[in-house]
């Protein structure tokens, strides 16, 4: 039976509602983006596994490790399925996104990008997207290339043409995690693969609000997190076309993912246990697998319904502030995350005053210190929304807004 | 609604935000220390002026963040007059902490703190 996303229905399946350790309270979650949440039904299988199948997978021939084995596989079928992969071997396991990118730089671009070559970026990515690439280029005496955006947040993706020139590898992020942009990669994907140019997709922010169908974007790479989609942490996937996955040389080494060894060499693994050196995080792995069945007992449709009203019900409730400044595009251009800044109020100052109220909202720069660069501001403040918030979250935190402004206002007229 | 009766700040630190104390700039000072939080946009430059046995007879500091940062660094203006370098350098961080009457969160210390680590030319431990 599907759940409905109803105000009270989703907050009650998240104990640390009830059960936080905080003074104020209710806690008003507003920091999701950070990341989320979890079930009780995510906590509890991952309880489960330790429970009940704990064992190490593809090791033993003795009952507890064969049903442990095939939960964890079922498992990797569960999430190729949420993303529409072809084949469940395309599913690699990965600490995270920052993992899974750092992943590809190593085993697929050092193999496969040479001296000269550019990568082509933007200038709103997170540092998980932008670090490595640096790192590689540094290393591989590669040159880097970015997308800019402009007032209103979107990328500018004029002359694509002339900015592919060059390229070996396109590199973006699918929605911000700080402007909300939802960036046309499928527009992306397509002028690059016209030009034979492979295309990494950092989904952290979507995997968590939209059904992702990598076939149908046809994107070589695909990165998300668990912790953000109501999984445990420690868990993040790489999805990978098969013709990249066997171009790709290996990336951490050692058990598991070897084929055989002798004291001078080894051969490896097929993918994608050449790619998971070492016992892997199992009861993650379980707990990802739940937390995608949570979600799809909503429904992803719902899922991404739910993001559209309630982000656009804060946007436009912030709109009429007239000392906000909102960063990125307008509603229906984005999703999970509002940027915004107060007047005349430091970011960390806002989210100080919000936090004695029980509203937990994120100041910074959000991991994204190029794009806070090109905004021309030292941090911002950030709320933002999953499917535990309810449109009385968001009236609370604009009553809360509102007084904030009100009582700074008085504060500085006092000054002598 | 509660909240409407609730401080932002505690008076002190909200004092010295909106009527910062020795604000300015000294033409021929004698030492300037100037230090940055990267993370936060937090800046602070102190310029100070030497009297005879070393004490400071003139402090002047601007800077830019949020209202914790800039508020202790006021406040630790006026800490320093007819104080030596060295005695300012060594004052302990909780002893600051505690001058500045309000309970701060770990990461908010790191703004509270700037100042002093500014003055004592070191880097903040993470």
């Amino acid at each position: 039976m599907k759940k409905r996303i109803t105000t009270r229905d989703i907050k009650r399946d998240f104990p640390i509602f009830k059960k936080a350790k905080v003074k104020m309270k209710p806690l008003v979650y507003l920091d999701s983006t950070a990341t989320s949440q979890k079930p009780i039904s995510v906590i509890s299988a991952m309880t489960d596994w330790y429970e009940r199948y704990n064992a190490n997978v593809h090791r033993g021939v003795y009952e507890l490790s064969e049903n442990a084995t095939q939960r964890y596989e079922t498992a990797r079928r569960v999430i190729a399925s949420f993303i529409k992969a072809p084949n469940s071997r395309q599913i690699i396991y990965t600490k995270g996104t920052t993992e899974s990118i750092n992943l590809v730089a190593s085993a697929w671009g050092k193999k496969n990008l040479h001296a000269g070559d550019t990568i082509l970026l933007t200038t709103m990515e997170h540092h998980a997207n932008l670090v490595p690439w640096q790192q590689l280029a540094k290393e591989k005496k590669l040159k880097l290339r970015f997308f800019d955006f402009n007032q209103q947040g979107e990328l500018i993706l004029d002359n694509l043409t002339k900015k592919l020139k060059g390229v070996k590898l396109v590199s973006v992020v699918y929605v911000s995690n700080v402007l909300g942009t939802i960036n046309p990669v499928k527009k992306i994907i397509n002028a690059a693969h016209a030009q034979g140019i492979p295309v990494l997709l950092d989904a952290a922010q979507v995997a968590p609000h939209f059904s992702i169908d990598v076939k149908a974007l046809d994107c070589d790479f695909l990165a998300f997190s668990g912790h953000k989609m109501l999984g445990p942490t420690g868990i993040g996937i790489l999805y990978a076309k098969q013709e990249r996955l066997l171009e790709m040389g290996v990336y951490q080494t050692g058990g598991d993912m070897i084929e055989s060894v002798t004291l001078h060499s080894s051969t490896f693994a097929q993918y994608p246990v050449k790619f998971e050196a070492g016992t892997q995080a199992m009861a993650e792995v379980v707990g990802l697998a739940e937390a995608i069945n949570y979600l799809q007992t909503i429904g992803m449709s719902q899922v991404a319904k739910h993001d559209q009203m309630i982000v656009t019900y804060a946007y436009q409730q912030m709109k009429q502030i007239s000392e906000i400044e909102i960063y990125g595009p307008s509603a229906h251009k984005r999703s999970g995350a509002i940027a915004f800044n107060v007047k005349g109020i430091h970011a960390h100052d806002l989210a100080t005053f919000f936090a004695d109220f029980g509203i937990c909202i994120r100041a910074g720069h959000h991991c994204a210190q190029p794009l806070h660069d090109k905004l021309g501001i030292p941090a911002s403040a950030r709320v933002s929304f999953y499917i535990y918030n309810n449109k009385q979250d968001v009236d609370y935190f604009i009553k809360v807004l509102k007084n904030i402004i009100s009582k700074w206002k008085k504060i500085n007229s006092r000054s002598t | 609604m509660f909240y409407e009766h609730m401080d932002l700040y505690q008076q002190k630190i909200m004092d010295h935000y909106v009527n910062p104390r020795n604000q300015g700039a000294i033409s021929d000072a004698d030492k300037v220390f100037a230090g940055k939080h990267i993370s936060c946009g937090d800046d602070i430059t102190f310029q100070v002026k030497i009297g005879k046995n070393k004490k400071i007879t003139q402090v002047a500091w601007q800077g830019s963040g949020c209202t914790i940062s800039q508020a202790a660094a006021s406040i630790l203006s006026e800490m320093m007059i007819d104080k030596k370098i060295t005695d300012v350098q060594k004052m302990d961080s909780q002893g600051f902490l505690k001058k500045l009457e309000i309970e701060l969160s770990p990461s908010r210390q790191k703004c509270a703190l700037l100042p002093l680590y500014t003055v004592k030319e070191q880097e903040m431990e993470n």
